[in-house]
């Protein structure tokens, strides 16, 4: 409801700056999903974006397909590069895998960078309008909305269904879950790949926005922008990405107008973060709804024993 | 002949620089189990640090072996402060708030390295001796390569006989396969961490000095090197200081021949490396057999 009525009421820097955070959910939920849901802690979510990015960017600029079918071979290949990098990585737990998925994002970024020909290097790739109505920024808003809110609702169908529980178990102990007779490499090689889709549909729908791509959306430190959104707004909760995903872009938007100290302020929030607040966001958030909800039954239950809640007895209380 | 004897050399001169960068992080994870993801930027630091000391040094005789010398004191001193305020709340955590926490001080340096010697790439002169060429007969190689080749030799060296010979090594090593009992039998172990930390500094520090006399000092340089480095740490079994000097000879050889070859397959090269020995012998070459952590 709000975010319709958003899109009514915000001037246009707002629009793109509200657009942007929905997009950028998206990423932050590809993070989410594998490090809140499945304990796999991916800093190579970026490689996806990039390469639903270039997908798309490269079959409109260079083969000037229809943006539908652009939309279409952007996502499926970063997720089919998901699927191809994800059968490498989900072999290894913990470190390896961290170090796997940093070693998949920057070869990404280089692949990239390297291959003039076809996604032309670091010049990248100008020029990317979407079609007639939906190059006005407010149409573009709710087309992000729409597509966004879908993945949302896929996303919380995922998270309560038994596939999202089996990753929970996994994330908690995996040689259990294995005894459980969980196949645990096909449920991680599955969670990443949806986290390469996630993260896919992210780029695709970037572009239009920026109007650009550069091989640095693939590197190392794009997937940290994902790290944070997803640190910050709470991992392992539903609402945790899109928390994140705003603060990102309202810093974005806003802190480098006042200072140039973007990676300070980064890297601070996130250790903050770690040591202040391991749930992030989402995590504060349900912690005070959880002390309000206990403060309310104390009281309900205090007043259902006769007594009022200064402590005396009701009965007891004098006529104003 | 010549040109493979200047690519073995040059092959020589990068393993050299991928094991100085290397062990210390290789050195911290297999002792403490942390692994620091801001290493490379402490190298990175490093070079700046060797950087400000050579022009505050200059006209010395011998400004530049002073500037190293100075600088590895000096980082040092910032690995003391850094393990102070940071890194002794690390140890203990789990895996991903470790992960995260040197990733975010990688930010941190990034933007500390910006704000005090701004963006632009910075050089440094090297010393007379390492400047030309030494050569026999028809073979000439850059002197500052032989410098980069010696000092990882005599760092490998010497780090191996600390870790080999002395108590402390010991305890370190005693450290690296049973962590558990070394608190049972009263070894600070906070003081292990602490040693291990420093010398691992250290190390970068080595490597940041070397790299002045070898390239420019840039914010990118760090970043370059990541991504080789840590398929050098894989390759060679995390946590295995012999398995990273192997592993980063290999890497350094095979870029410098793969460049003769395919050009452009030189880095993917040890990439793919990398994923082989992550497929097949997850602990690396020289890791402990079936330890994944």
């Amino acid at each position: 409801m709000t975010s319709v009525s958003a899109g009514l009421l915000l001037g246009e820097f707002w629009i793109g700056v509200a657009t942007e955070a929905l997009i950028m959910t998206l990423f932050a939920m590809s993070f989410s999903l594998l490090y809140g849901h499945t304990g796999l802690l991916s800093f190579g979510q970026a490689a996806y974006f990039g390469v639903g990015a270039y997908g798309f960017a490269v079959s409109l600029v260079r083969f000037e397909l229809p943006f539908l079918l652009c939309i279409v071979i952007g996502i499926v290949a970063g997720t089919l590069w998901s699927f191809i990098t994800g059968y490498i990585c989900v072999r290894l737990s913990g470190i390896y895998f961290a170090i796997m998925t940093v070693v998949v994002s920057q070869s990404t970024f280089y692949v990239l960078f390297q291959w003039y020909g076809f996604t032309g290097g670091d010049d990248g790739i100008q020029g990317l309008f979407p079609p007639g109505i939906l190059a006005h920024a407010r149409v573009y808003y709710y087309l992000a909305l729409i597509v966004v809110s879908a993945v949302l609702l896929g996303y919380w169908k995922l998270l309560r269904s038994p596939f999202g529980l089996s990753l929970r178990c996994i994330r908690e102990n995996m040689l259990r879950t294995q005894f459980v007779g969980i196949d645990v490499q096909r449920h991680r090689l599955k969670a990443f790949v949806i986290a390469g889709f996630f993260a896919s549909i992210a780029g695709v729908f970037y572009v239009p926005l920026t109007r650009t791509v550069v091989p640095q959306m693939a590197n190392w430190h794009s997937s940290g922008n994902a790290v944070f959104m997803g640190i910050l707004g709470g991992p392992s909760q539903f609402s945790g990405p899109l928390m994140g995903a705003i603060v990102w872009v309202f810093l974005d938007a806003f802190v480098t107008g006042f200072t140039e100290h973007w990676p300070l302020i980064i890297g601070s929030i996130i250790f903050m973060t770690v040591f202040f607040m391991p749930g992030g966001l989402s995590g504060l958030l349900s912690a005070s709804i959880i002390r309000v909800a206990r403060k309310k039954k104390r009281r309900d239950s205090k007043i259902a024993k006769g007594k009022g809640l200064n402590g005396r007895d009701i009965a007891d209380a004098e006529p104003d | 002949m010549e040109l493979i004897i200047n690519q073995l050399f040059s092959g020589l001169v990068r393993s050299a620089l991928y094991f100085l960068v290397t062990s210390g992080l290789t050195l911290l994870f297999g002792v403490v189990g942390t692994l620091n993801m801001s290493h490379f930027s402490l190298y990175m630091i490093a070079s700046y640090v060797t950087w400000t000391l050579c022009n505050l040094l200059m006209g010395h005789e011998v400004a530049y072996w002073l500037a190293f010398f100075l600088g590895a004191l000096t980082m040092c001193v910032f690995a003391l402060i850094i393990e102070f305020l940071v890194m002794r709340r690390v140890y203990e955590r789990q895996l991903g708030d470790q992960l995260l926490i040197t990733f975010a001080l990688v930010f941190i340096f990034d933007d500390l390295t910006r704000t005090i010697w701004g963006s632009s790439p910075l050089f440094v002169t090297r010393p007379p001796i390492l400047a030309g060429l030494a050569g026999w007969g028809n073979i000439h190689v850059p002197a500052s390569g032989i410098f980069v080749i010696i000092l990882a030799l005599i760092a490998g060296l010497s780090t191996w006989f600390v870790l080999a010979r002395t108590r402390v090594g010991r305890i370190s090593r005693a450290a690296y396969s049973h962590k558990i009992m070394l608190p049972v039998l009263g070894i600070p172990i906070q003081r292990v961490y602490m040693f291990m930390f420093v010398l691992s500094v250290l190390l970068a520090s080595f490597a940041g000095s070397a790299w002045t006399v070898l390239g420019v000092v840039d914010l990118g340089q760090a970043h370059s090197l990541l991504i080789e480095c840590f398929c050098v740490m894989v390759i060679g079994g995390m946590g295995s200081f012999p398995g990273t000097a192997l592993s980063a000879l290999i890497c350094g050889l095979s870029y410098s021949f793969a460049i003769l070859i395919v050009p452009k397959l030189a880095t993917p090269f040890i990439f793919l490396l990398a994923g082989i020995i992550l497929l097949i012998r997850p602990w690396g070459l020289m890791g402990k057999v079936g330890r994944l952590h």
